[in-house]
């Protein structure tokens, strides 16, 4: 059998942890998770220093905490940060300083542990909440993103279901998870350099999910 | 308001200028031939010259003051000493018997300086001026050796003719003034009042609008429920019943006072479909302007539709780009009666799979 991925969860409102932990439990095969207790130092030292996935709750008792956010994903951690702050520019900001994907607190399980899932594989993972706030992007720094790309993104933002998206458009469901990846994978390619981000990258060319030349053009 | 303002200001600007004109003819016409043609009476000369010159310089200050629309401010009690100083200098140094004279120049000009001066002040401040400055002519009088009864009276008519003309001015001033403040103020609350008016005028219109509206909207379930054509067992009128509910709120948040109306009136539509039960998940994106009640109703009116019809969950989004402002719902409802195209120029699409429905309404800028 093959090993169980392991999450830690740094969040302070016990529900939260308790509702995760539940959902962790449940699902196929399970995932396990470490509970940090809202305290980012126990993500640096064992058990939680080896888990392949941080869930992070942005907000702990304060601002947001981007330094904290950046010391992680220095360290090549895969974060994802699960919020209840769902603004175009704390998104975009958690994005750029390399997080593996946002989720906000109203995605639940059926987006979080297929997020968990996607990080410890390295494969992109774009909610419908990232995809809104990349939609309305409009940074002179952004990806250019194409037509097709957009309207992807703003229909999953919207719909919450690829099938419907993939409906609306008149595209596969494999379709539509190929414009929001490779989205995904641009805003990879941008800003700010992370070891998370790079693998992100390199990871997608492999798989063909885009081409160099999509990246540099 | 402005208005009555600028008109209290371009008032008193001619008035000051008006008593500057008059005291500066007393100054000029009156009081320097009779300096001038005294000039051996005086006891010591210049210092009487130089306080002329001194009343002369506080007017062209006036002079320049008045263009420049500025006041006197706290300078005029040091000034008002001055002037009072250079009566009783030129007091000082006049004979006792030319006190009633012409030499006595003084007597005139001094008042009209101090009418200058005390020209926004409340007329008692005038008055005390006055009368100390008469003062010193008769304590001057008082105490020479030349003390008559006919000294008095000439002294005293001096006064009183001199004194009549200057309070008069003083008080026109103060009344003029009072009227101003008060035209002023009487056209503010009349402005106030119209204002007022229309506000009012306004919201019956509002509120005429809107039972208008639910008339047309409420009477005939209302109606059909009461007389039993309606069967309110039935799904098809819990279904209006729900829609006129979202309806209804959505008309009441209309006329609320809030930020963003557009997310006022659709958390009021999703207040009713939670109240049934429905769980609800409203996320936005972007921003939008402010938009007209059309545009809003426009963007609304389908996906209340299908909030209204959700019988379980119902995700609720607004996106707002750079040239466009979209509501859309998704929802284990049905597409019955959802129109293809609303008012105020919003596009309506829908998309039905297995077991849900979503329809997006978009307005473009």
């Amino acid at each position: 059998m093959a090993e169980l991925i392991t999450a830690v969860i740094i969040d302070d409102h016990p529900a939260i942890t308790a509702g995760v932990r539940a959902w962790c439990a449940a699902a196929t095969p399970p995932v396990r998770l470490i509970d940090a207790d809202g305290k980012i130092g126990r993500a640096w030292t064992e058990p939680g220093a080896s888990a392949q996935v941080v869930i992070f709750d942005l907000q702990l008792g304060g601002p947001p905490a981007f330094r904290e956010l950046e010391r992680l994903v220095d360290a090549g951690r895969q974060v994802i940060v699960y919020s209840q702050r769902s603004d175009r520019d704390t998104v975009l900001t958690c994005l750029d300083l390399g997080v593996f994907t946002y989720l906000t607190k109203a995605e639940g399980p059926d987006h979080l542990i297929p997020a968990i899932r996607a990080g410890a594989e390295n494969l992109p993972y774009t909610s419908p909440s990232l995809g809104g706030a990349i939609s309305t992007d409009r940074r002179p720094s952004r990806p250019q993103l194409s037509e097709r790309e957009m309207e992807t993104l703003v229909a999953w933002f919207e719909s919450d279901s690829k099938r419907l998206v993939a409906g609306k458009l008149g595209v596969s469901i494999k379709t539509v998870e190929t414009y929001i990846d490779r989205v995904r994978i641009k805003y990879a390619n941008t800003g700010r350099p992370a070891r998370t981000k790079a693998a992100l990258v390199e990871r997608a060319i492999q798989d063909g999910l885009i081409a160099m030349e999509d990246l540099t053009g | 308001m402005a208005d009555a303002r600028a008109t209290m200001a371009r008032l008193r600007g001619r008035l000051r200028i008006a008593i500057l004109i008059i005291a500066g003819v007393d100054l000029l016409a009156l009081d320097l031939p009779a300096l001038l043609t005294h000039l051996d009476v005086y006891l010591v000369v210049w210092p009487v010259v130089a306080g002329y010159l001194t009343l002369i310089a506080v007017l062209a200050t006036e002079g320049v003051l008045i263009m420049r629309g500025w006041s006197w401010g706290g300078w005029r009690w040091p000034v008002l000493g001055l002037t009072l100083a250079v009566s009783v200098l030129v007091n000082a140094l006049l004979p006792v018997a030319e006190v009633p004279g012409y030499a006595n120049w003084a007597i005139d000009g001094i008042g009209w300086v101090a009418v200058v001066l005390l020209f926004d002040q409340h007329l008692a401040v005038l008055l005390a001026a006055l009368a100390a400055h008469f003062a010193t002519n008769f304590v001057h009088l008082g105490l020479g050796d030349d003390f008559t009864p006919l000294a008095l009276i000439n002294v005293g008519t001096d006064v009183v003719t001199i004194g009549a003309f200057q309070v008069t001015a003083g008080a026109a001033t103060w009344m003029l003034r009072y009227a101003a403040t008060s035209a002023a103020r009487a056209t503010e609350a009349e402005e106030a009042v119209r204002e007022a008016e229309m506000i009012a005028a306004r919201l019956h219109e509002d509120r005429r609008r809107r039972s208008h509206d639910l008339d047309a909207e409420v009477r005939p379930l209302l109606t059909g429920l009461a007389d039993g054509e309606l069967d309110p067992t039935a799904d098809q009128t819990r279904r209006e019943c729900a829609i006129a509910a979202a309806r209804m709120r959505r008309l009441f948040a209309e006329g609320d006072d809030v930020d963003d109306r557009l997310l006022h009136e659709l958390k009021a539509c999703v207040d009713v479909a939670e109240r049934r039960g429905v769980l609800v998940d409203l996320a936005t994106q972007g921003s939008w302007p402010g938009l007209p009640r059309e545009v809003r109703r426009g963007l609304t009116e389908a996906p209340v539709r299908v909030l209204s019809t959700a019988r379980n969950w119902a995700r609720v989004t607004v996106l707002g780009t750079d040239s466009s402002v979209s509501v859309s719902v998704v929802a284990d409802g049905d597409a019955a009666g959802i129109p293809a195209e609303a008012d105020g120029a919003v596009m309506i699409t829908t998309v039905e799979d297995e077991d849900r429905l979503w329809v997006k309404a978009t307005w473009q800028s």
